[in-house]
């Protein structure tokens, strides 16, 4: 039995009234009061997530317009620095197991700071669920008073949240965010309702900053992190929640990643499993790379593993909702998409079909040089090669139960630039296609950075709109047009290029 | 899009036979250049192949099924020829220090090969060495159709090969400097080449870069593979005093 359960921020109007928002409130001022070398302090935790403590311009911490009043001294000790320091991980299987541990140990020192007050000593985090019902889409209000109710300043407030017009309406954008990875099947890897990575994201080690990012974190996490961030309208500077070395800073991040957490539990609890692979259980460490910790209360770490915080039942927390919205058990996606190719409908087409490993990915088509995103977007033309078409082709006309038929995927390639506050609309032959937020960008893009300035890579499932020709003209074009869209003007100090565009079919057998 | 696992571990596979191969096959005889040149060559094979197990898997990965020996090919083709043009600079050099001609007087080789410890140790402590790591694991973007995709595959191989180049050459040397143990002295350095490249990039500063990834990928996978499975674990989970670690 959970000793704790998160509630739902939206709770008596998401203000004040909710206790649960007013003494978070409470303890983000405790711990905001410790000092930035103090491990159980405000500062220190938003660095362990990800820092520009020592940039000399913004983003740089202090370079960023208070409220809160970021310090960026005394810094601690290297050896605390190379143990808790810079350790979001993201671009990789590990990013659902590490931000359980890490709201794990921020709700501690949280509660511990709102019990020395004299509070509930079974406080818990609330997570703001934004595809909740009527305005939950919406920033909850006690994050947008300046006062709480005694007339004190509310640490909840953050003057860099900017939102999705950078006008400091902060709201979700629904769509394109949405619960749609919940209909996947498999944590890494790929099938008929997966996309590649897969829900929970690529294979990898010890990953501050990776180059795809699972379909969890790409939608909804990185497009409700640049929403809420947004940009301010000169582009001098972003929000905090837009980057991940500044995001933690801002208190509504600790929410939405509750949300993100309680989406991950609510997908296993359809039966959806996690790795059993020794390297995600056993985390980096399984290959002798950096281990996971974070500070508890009383200073003390805890060197945590994904399998430390495999399912809830581990755990001594759980939610109050973990019903989903969607329903994963509808006719299945390639039941419905085997009827519109024209094979003869099938009482049951099992949900995932299609094994993860076995599948292979080959390049059906590719654009020429690299692409520079403009303010008004940027077009290109995808070439397809013949014989890999004649293949897509072959698979779609003998498409049946046994023989599934190819899915096609649209590969944004190495995605590079400076300022993260963006998403791009993308659409293939004037169809959108789906909308990738930039968020992680900087640090993909920086050279010497973990990857080499690799930058981003986008995967997004163009099957339905390849079938779609398929069965208008038997895919005999020779081209698709794609259009890649930002949602606000670039800048000259923004450049956004992408390296490739390209198209991949992936066999199902 | 990434090669599936079945993919990704033939490729694995073939390279690491490549480089067993040339560690296995006897040098070639006599003090030549072109011989010299050709124990270079084979030198090279057996200690950088490892290394190009990710450009390889990048190229196959983001390339028409049908091209990918050709660019893979064309890719080497490129490398090749750097390692081969820096092994023609460095025997030139070692034949003007007149060192690795077997038997020389000890002094000379024995102050050539201090001289060479102290340039490797300088070197391996500089921010270039880093700068050189860093952009030794850049992935170009690669042209997919004709003539394109066949240069951009080239420049790969030209590009990798010169960040390689830099970043081992010192150690590279060492062998041709030292009048002993060539296949110990080759072994310890592919090590920590592979252990380098094992380690992410980084901010450029001077630091003591003793690459220790290998070994802790060795030991990590060791202890998984002798660990039973790891079951639930209930909470509160072991925790530890600050600065202290869990090893694996």
């Amino acid at each position: 039995m959970a000793t704790f359960t998160r509630r739902n921020a939206w709770m008596n109007g998401g203000t004040f009234a909710n206790l649960d928002l007013f003494w978070y409130a409470k303890g983000v001022e405790s711990m905001q009061a410790l000092a930035l070398d103090d491990p159980n302090s405000w500062w220190f935790f938003a660095a362990i997530h990800g820092q520009y403590v020592s940039l000399t311009e913004f983003p740089g911490w202090g370079f960023i317009a208070a409220p809160p009043q970021v310090p960026t001294s005394p810094v601690p000790s290297q050896v605390l620095i190379d143990q808790y320091w810079d350790q979001c991980q993201h671009q990789s299987w590990f990013f659902p197991p590490w931000h359980r541990g890490y709201l794990y140990a921020l709700e501690a020192q949280i509660r511990t700071a709102i019990a020395n007050l004299g509070g509930p000593a079974d406080w818990a985090l609330p997570y703001w669920n934004y595809f909740g019902l009527d305005d939950q889409y919406k920033i909850p209000p006690a994050f947008t008073s300046r006062t709480l109710p005694d007339g004190a300043p509310n640490p909840l407030f953050v003057s860099q949240r900017l939102g999705p017009k950078g006008d400091g309406d902060i709201y979700v954008e629904i769509p394109p965010a949405s619960e749609a990875c919940l209909s996947n099947t498999l944590f890494t890897g790929s099938n008929a309702t997966t996309a590649p990575p897969g829900f929970g994201g690529p294979s990898t080690g010890f990953s501050n900053n990776g180059v795809t990012s699972g379909n969890l974190e790409s939608n909804p996490h990185n497009l409700v992190h640049v929403d809420v961030g947004g940009f301010a309208p000169d582009q001098s500077s972003w929000g905090l929640m837009s980057d991940p070395g500044l995001a933690a800073l801002d208190p509504v991040f600790y929410l939405h990643h509750a949300n993100i957490d309680r989406l991950w539990a609510a997908w296993n609890g359809q039966g959806n499993n996690n790795p059993t692979n020794p390297n995600w259980l056993g985390g980096p460490a399984a290959i002798g790379q950096r281990a996971f910790a974070v500070p508890m209360p009383d200073a003390v770490a805890w060197v945590f593993t994904p399998s430390d915080v495999n399912s809830l039942s581990q755990m001594d927390y759980t939610y109050d909702d973990l019903a989903i919205s969607i329903n994963t058990l509808a006719p299945s996606a390639l039941s419905r998409r085997l009827i519109f190719l024209g094979v003869s409908p099938m009482a049951d087409v099992p949900l995932g079909a299609g094994s993860a490993n076995q599948q292979n990915s080959e390049l059906l088509g590719a654009n020429e040089g690299a692409l520079q995103i403009r303010s008004s977007g940027s077009r290109t033309t995808v070439k397809l090669e013949s014989q890999v078409r004649s293949q897509v082709t072959r698979s779609l006309l003998g498409a049946s139960l046994e023989n599934l038929p190819d899915r096609v995927y649209l590969q944004v390639e190495d995605v590079r630039g400076s300022i993260d506050a963006y998403k791009l609309n993308v659409s293939v032959n004037q169809e959108p296609v789906g909308t990738v937020s930039l968020f992680g960008l900087r640090r993909a893009s920086d050279r010497d950075g973990a990857h080499g300035g690799a930058g981003l890579n986008f995967i997004l499932d163009i099957t339905d709109i390849i079938d779609r020709i398929f069965m208008a003209d038997a895919l005999v074009a020779d081209t698709l047009d794609v259009k890649i869209e930002p949602n606000h003007p670039v800048q000259e100090k923004a450049t956004i290029t992408v390296g490739r565009v390209s198209i991949y079919r992936q066999t199902q057998r | 899009m990434m090669l599936n696992g079945g993919e990704h571990n033939r490729i694995t596979l073939i390279v690491l036979l490549i480089s067993l191969g040339a560690w296995l096959l006897p040098p070639v005889g006599g003090t030549t250049f072109p011989a010299q040149l050709a124990n270079w060559s084979l030198m090279v094979l057996a200690m950088m192949t490892p290394n190009l197990i990710a450009p390889v898997c990048h190229i196959c990965a983001r390339s028409f099924r049908h091209l990918r020996a050709h660019l893979v090919a064309l890719f080497c083709l490129g490398y090749s020829v750097v390692w081969i043009a820096t092994g023609s600079l460095l025997l030139s050099a070692a034949d003007v220090m007149a060192c690795h001609q077997a038997p020389a007087g000890p002094a000379i080789p024995q102050a050539s090969l201090a001289a060479g410890l102290v340039l490797v140790l300088l070197w391996q402590c500089s921010p270039l060495k880093q700068l050189c790591l860093n952009r030794a694991h850049s992935a170009p973007n690669l042209e997919a159709f004709g003539v394109a995709a066949y240069t951009s595959a080239i420049r790969m191989g030209l590009t990798r090969g010169l960040w390689c180049t830099l970043t081992c050459w010192p150690l590279m040397a060492l062998p041709l400097l030292s009048p002993h143990g060539h296949h110990v002295l080759m072994a310890v350095i592919t090590l920590v080449v592979i252990g380098e490249r094992l380690d992410p990039p980084e901010p450029l500063k001077w630091k003591l870069r003793i690459p220790t990834s290998l070994m802790k990928w060795i030991l990590g996978q060791t202890r998984t593979w002798l660990q039973q499975p790891i079951e639930g674990q209930l909470l509160p989970p072991t925790v530890h005093h600050i600065g202290t670690y869990r090893i694996f």
